[in-house]
């Protein structure tokens, strides 16, 4: 079940009631860029919980969308932010997935898997899995939920 | 005390689902029903809802719901909230917002 308390305190941890991380409250990014040569830092790395990064348009939905995958996915690490926010935070959280409202240049050439839903507030989204673009008349939330299955797969066999 | 009842009536699918299915872990005990926006009237006069959710009111919606939000109309960044007639409008909802008025009205 969602805990309301637990989701309040989640989105009011480091100052911003509006960016918030679910999960592991300690994790320090690690630039995807630069893989480590420590043997434990590697097994670490290796374990490291798939990310979400949620930057869509308006905020109670990327907030219910975020408290949804938390809940129903309980191993994924799912963080907010702001839209305008979505290309440092790329480069910040390093996610294997993101969805937002628009995908930018950032978004496309350095992630994986992600969602752009409802661009321009239309009825269409358009995902990209790996490289594969799928585009949906009307997505659905079991479609968000099996995205982020597959980009857990894809980060898992990494 | 008949059942409590929440309508979900917002666009679009996956902004709906998302809506009913944190109302229905959080208030287990309260039906919530999801309907397309273009149904809203007719379930909200068959149903008469403690709370309804859309993105556009309309003057059934007024008349029936005891308490509504208009969320996002337009996906603009504004909605209102209606709970016993007082109306409330409010920049950027965000979601404890939509608990908060459940909380009220349930």
């Amino acid at each position: 079940m969602l805990e309301s308390e637990a989701f309040v305190s989640t989105t009011a941890e480091s100052g911003s009631k509006h960016e918030a991380t679910r999960g592991d409250r300690n994790f320090v990014p690690k630039p995807s860029d630069n893989p480590s040569r420590d043997p434990a830092a590697e097994a670490a790395s290796a374990h490291r919980r798939p990310r979400v990064l949620m930057a869509n348009e308006p905020r109670a939905y990327r907030e219910g969308i975020a408290a949804v995958i938390s809940q129903l996915r309980p191993e994924v690490e799912v963080k907010t932010v702001e839209p305008n926010a979505l290309d440092t935070s790329i480069e910040r959280f390093s996610p294997d997935m993101v969805i937002c409202s628009k995908a930018t240049d950032a978004l496309k050439g350095g992630v994986r898997v992600w969602v752009e839903l409802y661009p321009e507030n239309a009825a269409y989204s358009v995902a990209s899995i790996g490289g594969r673009r799928m585009e949906y008349t009307e997505i659905q939330l079991p479609d968000l939920l099996s995205i982020v299955d597959k980009a857990e797969e894809l980060a898992g066999a990494n | 005390m008949g059942a409590r009842r929440i309508l979900v009536a917002n666009e679009l699918a996956s902004y709906r689902q998302t809506i009913a299915i944190v109302f229905r872990e959080l208030h287990p005990g309260v039906e919530i029903i999801e309907v397309e926006p273009e149904a809203v009237d007719e379930e909200v006069a068959r149903l008469v809802p403690d709370l309804a959710v859309c993105s556009r009111i309309t003057a059934v919606v007024r008349e029936r719901a005891a308490n509504w939000i208009e969320l996002y109309p337009e996906c603009k960044p504004f909605s209102t909230i209606c709970i016993g007639g007082e109306h409330t409008a409010m920049e950027e909802v965000d979601l404890s917002d939509l608990l908060s008025v459940c909380a009220r009205v349930l």
